[in-house]
């Protein structure tokens, strides 16, 4: 065999390695949203531990246009034979336009109803999750504020099925992902971003749709930890080890973030019959350990009527979250144990004992919420691919501020 | 002056009879925006309008014989479309489109494919088993099934 054969030979192999059996198709959608927002009066501003203001809802005194812009282009490649590779890149204001893959995963459609997905998605934790940066998608500026703050885990690596099936006449998709997120939080108390870890979370996801009507359950559990302990050994611990008290490492795991159970639970309802639309959603976030808020609730009800190009809406959200009262008893029991009064003698002893317990209280219920949420609004489809939209929002907070916002977005798809 | 009143009876007569005319002539127009939907002549399933609505929200993939469905759709705007998605979906446009948006960004699904003219459908369906379109009713030929018209 000579060398112009063997070339040829393998220059028509490799022609029939490249060429897809099915004629590759490509396919790009995308999105952006653009949103101007200010606060009314910055006088009902909470302020964190060092006394700076606190925006609400990403807004301040100063007219912004920035932090919420979202631009995001997505490109799927339909493989053949059911195998689908889909990657969405993003763009967020808030980032300085640093654009990220927010998803990058593969499908294979096993049967009609069974899709199998790997790499790198959404965790469908709300009714709004999966396309909660499309503002064009749904009919609030953003989705309720506080319900849908999951500390930035948002997207997961892992593995996902969905299966979706008619019973009777219901259309039922059934959601099963497992996997681990890594996430950077901003804590407006501490200098530094710190990191966050989701690891073995596994959540399954049940809607079932019938016409107008859908109704959705979900629930995860996840280990959580969150780099925060050295921060609390340094600013908690420390200080009272001072007065002579070491707490035992399972006292402070209490309030650490190491590797604890964390269960979300959530429920849906969404009425859409075309003319008018109502939706209710309710979740809750249980942490087994941590001294940060725990478990924290919050549902809201929202909803619209379309008048031709026009679409009014209201939405109400509560929010209320509680302590982790567990872990501070358990530090509690050692600061008990430690007889302080002894120690300092009984005058001092008291004052003592009631400083540190209630330095400890404070840490635990620093990040404690209580809020009613009220937003006006009105949705205006100008465009066949573009929504204008005006939202009026204040809450009431359990401090009794009231925080006032204006806000517009425009959200394109194309 | 009874001239005068007999010639603006006739007038008023003849300004019906254009009038009349006038209609006759928008008439065929509305006639034509009667929607068919339209299957592969050897697709016998039995499919009913809310399994066509259901196909083109993504909540049906497959005809009640096993057959993986290809949906075809028309250009946005287009009469056909805008009678169809009105008459069979029972959404407006840009609910449509919404609604699509929450399907696309989530990976859940793909729109149907977008044909420019009720000749291309026909066309797609005649070749395809698995095709279901919409078209003008005016516009169907025997070398398909109509499943319905609206």
């Amino acid at each position: 065999m000579n060398v112009k054969t063997v070339t040829r030979f393998g220059l028509s192999a490799l022609a029939l390695a490249i060429t897809p059996a099915h004629a590759v198709e490509l396919r790009f959608d995308g999105f952006a949203t653009f949103v101007v927002g200010q606060m009314l009066d910055d006088d009902e501003l909470a302020s964190d531990a060092q006394g700076n203001l606190m925006p609400y809802r990403g807004f301040d005194d100063q007219i912004n246009f920035q932090s919420n812009n979202v631009f995001a282009v997505q490109a799927r490649a339909d493989l053949g034979d059911g195998l689908t590779a889909t990657a969405q890149i993003t763009a967020k204001g808030a980032d300085d336009y640093d654009a990220k893959f927010s998803w990058a995963y593969f499908s294979y459609e096993l049967t009609p109803e069974l899709t199998i997905s790997a790499g790198q998605m959404r965790i469908p934790y709300f009714f709004y999750s999966e396309t909660l940066d499309v503002g064009y998608s749904y009919p609030f500026v953003r989705p309720p504020f506080n319900t849908y703050d999951i500390g930035g885990f948002d997207n997961i690596s892992g593995l996902k099925a969905e299966w979706q099936t008619d019973i009777g006449n219901w259309v039922s998709r059934v959601t099963m992902l497992a996997g681990r997120a890594d996430t950077t939080l901003e804590i407006s108390q501490l200098p530094d971003p710190v990191k966050g870890q989701v690891s073995r979370l596994g959540l399954f996801a049940w809607s079932m749709n019938y016409d107008a009507f859908t109704v959705r359950a979900i629930y995860s559990h996840a280990n959580l930890s969150m780099d925060l302990n050295d921060y609390l050994d340094a600013v908690a611990f420390a200080p009272i080890s001072a007065v002579g008290i070491n707490f035992s490492d399972d006292a402070r795991h209490g309030a650490y973030f190491k590797n604890d159970s964390a269960s979300f639970y959530g429920v849906a309802f969404n009425y859409d019959p075309g003319s008018y639309f109502v939706t209710l959603e309710s979740t809750a976030l249980n942490l087994k350990n941590g001294f940060m808020q725990n478990p924290s609730e919050g549902t809201y009800l929202n909803a619209g009527v379309r008048i031709g190009k026009f679409t009014p809406y209201v939405t109400l959200e509560h929010v209320e979250s509680d302590y982790n009262e567990h872990g501070y008893r358990r530090l509690m029991a050692e600061v008990d144990s430690a007889d302080l009064p002894q120690q300092f003698g009984p005058q001092l002893g008291p004052i003592v004992y009631s400083k540190v317990s209630s330095g400890l209280k404070q840490l635990f219920t620093s990040s404690l919420k209580e809020e009613n949420a009220y937003n006006v609004g009105v949705r205006y489809d100008f465009h066949p691919a573009a929504a204008l939209k005006l939202e009026y929002m204040t809450s009431k907070t359990k401090t009794d501020l009231s925080p006032q916002a204006i806000a517009a977005s425009v959200d394109v798809i194309f | 002056m009874n001239t005068d009143l007999s010639r603006k009876l006739a007038n008023a007569g003849l300004l019906r009879r254009y009038a009349i005319g006038a209609l006759l002539l928008i008439a065929p127009s509305f006639a034509s925006a009667e929607i068919a939907v339209i299957v592969n002549l050897n697709n016998k399933d039995k499919i009913t309008m809310d399994d066509v609505q259901k196909t083109y929200l993504a909540k049906t993939k497959t005809f009640p014989g096993g057959g993986k469905i290809v949906a075809l759709d028309q250009a946005e705007g287009s009469t056909s479309r805008v009678e169809f998605v009105s008459k069979v979906v029972k959404k407006d446009e840009a609910q449509m489109k919404a609604y699509w948006s929450r399907l696309i960004f989530t990976g859940k699904g793909v729109p149907p494919k977008t044909l420019d003219s009720d000749a291309a459908v026909l066309e797609a369906v005649i070749s395809n088993p698995n095709a279901i379109g919409f078209v003008e009713a005016d516009s169907v030929t025997d070398k398909v099934r109509v499943i319905g018209t609206l």
